[in-house]
Order: structure tokens, then sequence, then C-alpha cells
């Protein structure tokens, strides 16, 4: 069984469950657990995990994204 | 008075006879003792002469050696000096560039600190900048703002995983 964690800071609405499910069910098959995540740390949007894939489209983790970005290129 | 010759015969043969026996007993001796001691004087003068020649050379050796000595010792000290100078060149030299090195070294050092230190604070300002975003976003995020932003990154998410 694949297990699909999805993080928000908020619970998401039925169609964009609906959409995810339909989503993950059409690439790993019908055998997936989903797995809903309330974090308010993120502050919004949304992260998705698939075994040891992360795609993570929330706030905090953009605004990690151009800080180690910033970092990486910051060479005074 | 009357001249007698036997008389004066006499005192010739007489005189004849003391001057033999003075030139035999005396003159010879006396001329011989004279000719040793003029031997002996001319061997001494001989020998004073080779002394002082003999002197005269030792004094010479003596300045001749004196000289070597001298010129020498002015050539060693000679030398000593230009090695002194060589060494003291050296020395110098070589504190120098040591200096140089460890001036460069330090300056070097500090332009890195300095480069450090510049990092380190506009990484934290950066980080204050992120963390003061997040706060104001998290002030401003509706849920509804929030929805319409999943709504947004939704399409996009699903196709990545």
């Amino acid at each position: 069984m694949t297990k699909v964690i999805i993080t928000t800071a908020r619970p998401i609405n039925s169609k964009q469950l609906e959409q995810i499910k339909k989503a993950v069910v059409k690439k790993y098959g019908k055998n997936v657990e989903l797995v809903e995540k309330i974090e308010e740390s993120v502050i919004g949007g949304i992260s998705i995990m698939v075994g040891s894939k992360v795609v993570d489209a929330t706030i905090k983790g953009k605004l990690n994204k151009i800080y180690e970005e910033y970092k990486k290129n910051n060479t005074v | 008075m009357d001249i007698q010759f036997p008389q004066i015969l006499f005192q010739i043969i007489n005189f004849g006879v003391v001057l033999g026996a003075l030139t035999y007993l005396l003159f010879k001796p006396i001329s011989k003792i004279f000719e040793e001691r003029a031997k002996r004087i001319t061997e001494g003068q001989k020998a004073a002469k080779k002394s002082i020649e003999e002197q005269e050379k030792i004094d010479e050796l003596k300045k001749k050696t004196k000289r070597v000595a001298q010129k020498e010792a002015a050539t060693i000290i000679e030398e000593s000096k230009v090695q002194a100078k060589a060494q003291e060149d050296e020395i110098a030299k070589t504190a120098k560039s040591r200096s140089a090195a460890e001036f460069k070294k330090q300056q070097d050092d500090w332009q890195s600190e300095k480069q450090q230190l510049k990092k380190q604070l506009k990484n934290q300002m950066a980080e204050a900048v992120i963390q003061t975003s997040a706060k104001v976003i998290n002030e401003k995020m509706s849920s509804k703002s929030d929805s319409a932003l999943i709504d947004k990154e939704l399409s996009s998410i699903l196709s990545e995983i």
C-alpha cells in the first residue's frame, strides 16, 4: 500500500481531496492510503509526500527555498 | 879621552849580543802575542760582523713576517667585514620577507574574517526578513486565500508526484 501524506495549514476541501486522490490512483494504482496532516507552521499552500518523494508548495517551504537560495548565492 | 877600538868593538859585540838576546827572548814572544791578539781581534770582528749580519737577517725576517702577518690580518678583517655585511644583508632580507609575508597573512586573515562576518550578517538579515515575511503572510492568510493558493498549486504538484 502506498502512503500519501498531505500537509496543509488548514483542512483542504473535498473537491481538492478528490482531485489529489484521482491523480494518485492514476499514478500509483488503487492501493493507496491518503493521510491528511494539519500543521499551522507551514502558513499556507500544500505539501504532498508519496513514499520518500516530497513535493512542497507550502509558503514555509517557498520561504525556506528563497532563504537557502540566498545563502547559496551570498558570496558577499 | 882616547878612542879605544877594542873597547868600541867590545861594545859593538856586546850590543849585538844584547840585541840578539832581546830579539830572541823578548821581541819574538811579544810579536807572537801581538799576532795572536790581532788574530783574535780579527776573528772577533768577523764573528761580530757575522752576528750583526745574522741579526739583520733575523730583523728582516721579523719585519717580513710582521708584514705578512699584518697583510693576512688585514685580509682576514676585510673578508670578515664582507662576510658580516653579506650576513647582515641576508638577515635583513629574510626579516623583511618574513615581515611582508606575515603582514600579508594578517591582512588576508582580517579580510577573510571581515568577509565571513559580512556574510553571516547578511544571512542573519535575510533570515529576519524571511521570518518577518512569514509572520506577515501568516497574519494575512485566510482559509479562503489558502484554499485559492492550494487550487493554484495543486495541478502542478500533482504532475510532479
